[in-house]
Order: structure tokens, then sequence, then C-alpha cells
């Protein structure tokens, strides 16, 4: 005993982890990060980016509102209406914030298919208002697969002619965060990185390379069934869903890992083949969903 | 003609090409040379044709109707034509159900690959030919 508390590596050993926790808790308290305003846009979508955000965990909503930013404004969220809604909205232009814009844009008609609000008389389109606040913003955030490649909104026939995104804003570094919808990680985890270290690396298609970089097959629960040549039947077999139509070897996403839900399930896991929700040609060239 | 027979006729070839190589290097008369060059080049065109012959009893002939059984349903192999041939995409990861980003397998695929891939052989390079697709 008496040689174990003279050594200080043993001691420094069991007190390294808690010295580094405690200097980083020491690090933020001092060095506090303000916290950025946010702006969260619907233009034309589902609101099922916001639905999943309202549902994360780890950090979950509190926290994020919280500590991590300052909510401007939301189309969902926002405690007021009509044109004081809106006046918030342009009073928040007037800082330092981080755009998020879920939803395809709609151009048909000068934009008439998706109205963000109407002010003084005037119809204000989401076109227009998500094109002020991007002249302003300091980060853009496309969420959605609707917002990061036209998803659902455009798919054909595409009535409303809507564009993502990321294409209406092409003069600009848009952060694509595809997926239907996204995963409540992905987006604060995205927003958590632009606070505390800038830009996240991207890949040639500007996902963050942490959330995006291996395809859903690399990570498969039920990869050894493929790679065997062992393939299911019917929905519900317990083998490699590939034959039925599985989009997993062409979907870039962790879900095998992360999970969804408060990290309980994903679709492979309940059976259910990938139908590639975060890729590129979704739902479009990601049709049949299931093929037997 | 079998894997084994094939692997034989090859070698004997390869053996042949070797003794006539080995020969050239110490053979300094010009028309010794140009004789052993054109038995060098008859060896080559061999190991050729045998080849050929390999895979022309592999393969088969498949109409436009043949090909659409093998749409990828049902547990049946998934097959495409592109320029003529005919390749296998059962396996490969891409084509999950016999399908392809909208495109369904068992058809003859020239004009949608070509608008795609921009004619870009190299993405048909790994896919196993099964036969030639008869017009």
């Amino acid at each position: 005993m008496n040689i174990i508390k003279n050594c200080p590596i043993i001691e420094s050993k069991s007190q390294t982890a808690m010295t580094l926790i405690n200097e980083s808790i020491e690090y933020i308290k001092q060095n506090a990060l303000p916290k950025l305003n946010l702006i969260w846009l619907e233009a034309t979508g589902c609101s099922g980016n916001i639905i999943s955000l309202l549902n994360g965990e780890n950090p979950g909503l509190y926290f994020l509102l919280k500590k991590m930013v300052n909510l401007k404004y939301d189309n969902t969220l926002s405690p007021s209406q009509g044109e004081k809604a809106f006046e918030e909205f342009l009073d928040a232009l007037n800082t330092e914030f981080i755009l998020v814009v879920e939803g395809a844009i709609s151009l048909k008609d000068g934009g008439l298919y998706s109205i963000f609000a109407r002010y003084k008389g005037d119809i204000i389109t989401s076109a227009k208002a998500v094109k002020m606040a991007a002249d302003k913003a300091k980060y853009i955030l496309a969420v959605g697969t609707c917002s990061s490649y036209g998803g659902i909104s455009s798919a054909s026939p595409n009535p409303s002619d809507s564009i993502s995104t990321f294409d209406y804003l092409n003069d600009k570094t848009v952060i694509r965060i595809p997926g239907c919808p996204a995963h409540p990680d992905w987006v604060t985890g995205t927003i958590a990185h632009l606070i505390s270290f800038g830009m996240p690396l991207l890949d040639e298609k500007n996902r963050p390379l942490m959330f995006y970089s291996l395809t859903v097959h690399d990570g498969c629960t039920r990869r050894s069934f493929f790679n065997k040549g062992i393939f299911a039947k019917k929905l519900g077999d317990l083998e490699c869903m590939f034959k039925l139509g599985c989009r997993g070897p062409v979907t870039k996403t962790d879900c095998p890992n992360r999970k969804w839900n408060q990290y309980v399930n994903w679709p492979i896991g309940d059976n259910t083949p990938c139908i590639g929700c975060a890729q590129e040609t979704f739902p479009d060239g990601m049709e049949p969903f299931i093929r037997y | 003609m079998d894997k084994k027979e094939l692997s034989i006729l090859l070698k004997e070839c390869y053996k042949n090409i070797f003794n006539l190589k080995n020969m050239l290097i110490y053979t300094q008369c010009p028309i010794k040379r140009t004789q052993i060059e054109d038995e060098i080049l008859f060896e080559i065109n061999k190991a050729l044709y045998i080849l050929e012959d390999y895979t022309k009893c592999r393969q088969r002939e498949f109409t436009i109707e043949e090909l659409s059984k093998y749409d990828g349903s049902l547990g049946n192999p998934a097959y495409i034509a592109v320029n003529g041939i005919v390749y296998d995409v059962s396996n490969s990861p891409v084509w999950g159900g016999g399908t392809h980003f909208g495109a369904v397998a068992g058809v003859d695929l020239t004009s949608q690959f070509e608008k795609c891939h921009k004619g870009d052989l190299t993405k048909l390079k790994n896919l196993p030919i099964v036969g030639t697709l008869k017009v």
C-alpha cells in the first residue's frame, strides 16, 4: 500500500479523467461560449423535422433552448403569431444567427404555394423569407431531405415547382442534413459544433462527415447475412432484406449505431427495409420501397 | 470445356511462349529472330482463341422476353442488358430488390445507362457477364 501511495504515476492515473473533466467544466464556465441566435424557418414541408427535434435526447430540446441557442423564431414553436411574429423575425435578422431551413422552396407562381406571413397587406412567400434570412445568416443549415435535395416536396410530378434550399441558395455555403425526418442528434450535433468549433468537416455533398460518413449497409446488424448470401424472402424474416429492396447500400447515415426514438430501435431492427430517406433521389429514385 | 481443361491448355501456351522468348534472347540472326517472333504471335493468338471459346460456351443468348423473367422479384436473379451484353446484378449492392434508382431489372437499360452514367463503362466492370442480347 505504501508503494502505491508513493508512486506519482498511479496516483495521477486515478485522477486523470476527473482532472480533465473538471478542467473542461472550469473552462466552459470561465470562457462561457456565447449563445447564438437560431432562426428555424419552415418552407414547403411537413414540419416533420421540428417534431423530430422535440423528440431529441442527449441533449434534449430543453438543453438546446436553455444552454445552446436563443430560438428567435420558429413557425411552430414561436409564442407570438401573425404580424407580431413576423416583426420578431425581422428583429432577429439584425443579430448574429444560425439559419435552419426545413422544407423545399416552392417557386411556381412566384412562390405563392408556400406563404410565410402576411405583413401590412403584403404577402411574404417562403422563398422571399428564406432569401432575406440567408443574406444575413452566419451559418445556414438545410435540415431534412426536402431542404437538402428536394425530397417529397419536389417529387414527380412536382406541382409546386419546388427545389431544394441548397439549390435555391446556390451562392452560399449550406450544410445539408438530409433525412426524413433528420435525426435530432444530427441537428443538435451540428449546431453544437458550429457554436464551439465552427464549421464541421463536410463531405462532397456538404453533409457533416461525423454523421454521414458510412452507409447504412456498412454498419447494418444484418450485414453478415448479406456477405454469406442469405436473404429474407418476405417481410418479418430475420435475414438481410436486400432482395426485398433495401436501400441501405446507397444511403449514408449512422442509423444502425445511433438508432431512433431515444435510441430504442431503427427500421431494420423492426424488420422494415431501409427506404433511403436520406438519399439524394428520395422518394422517386428509391421506389419501390418493398418488392417481392 | 471446363476450368481444368482451360488451365492445362493455357499453361501449354504459356510454356511455349516462355521457351520462345528465351530463344529470342540468344539469337543474333535477324531472319531467325523474325521467325521466332512469328511463332510467339501464333502462340498468343492460340491462347486468345482458347479463351474466346471458353467464354462463348458459358454465355447464352437472351431474347427480350427471356430477359424479362430475370427481374429480381420473388427470388429470381436480376439481369440487365447494356449495349447488347447481359449482366447479372443480383448481388450488386446498389440493386436492392432488382431495382436501382427507379430502374427495374429484366430489361434493356442501354438508353438509361447512357443518360445517367454518361456511358461510363467502369460502372459495369465488376458485374458478372451472363450472355448477350439477341436483337
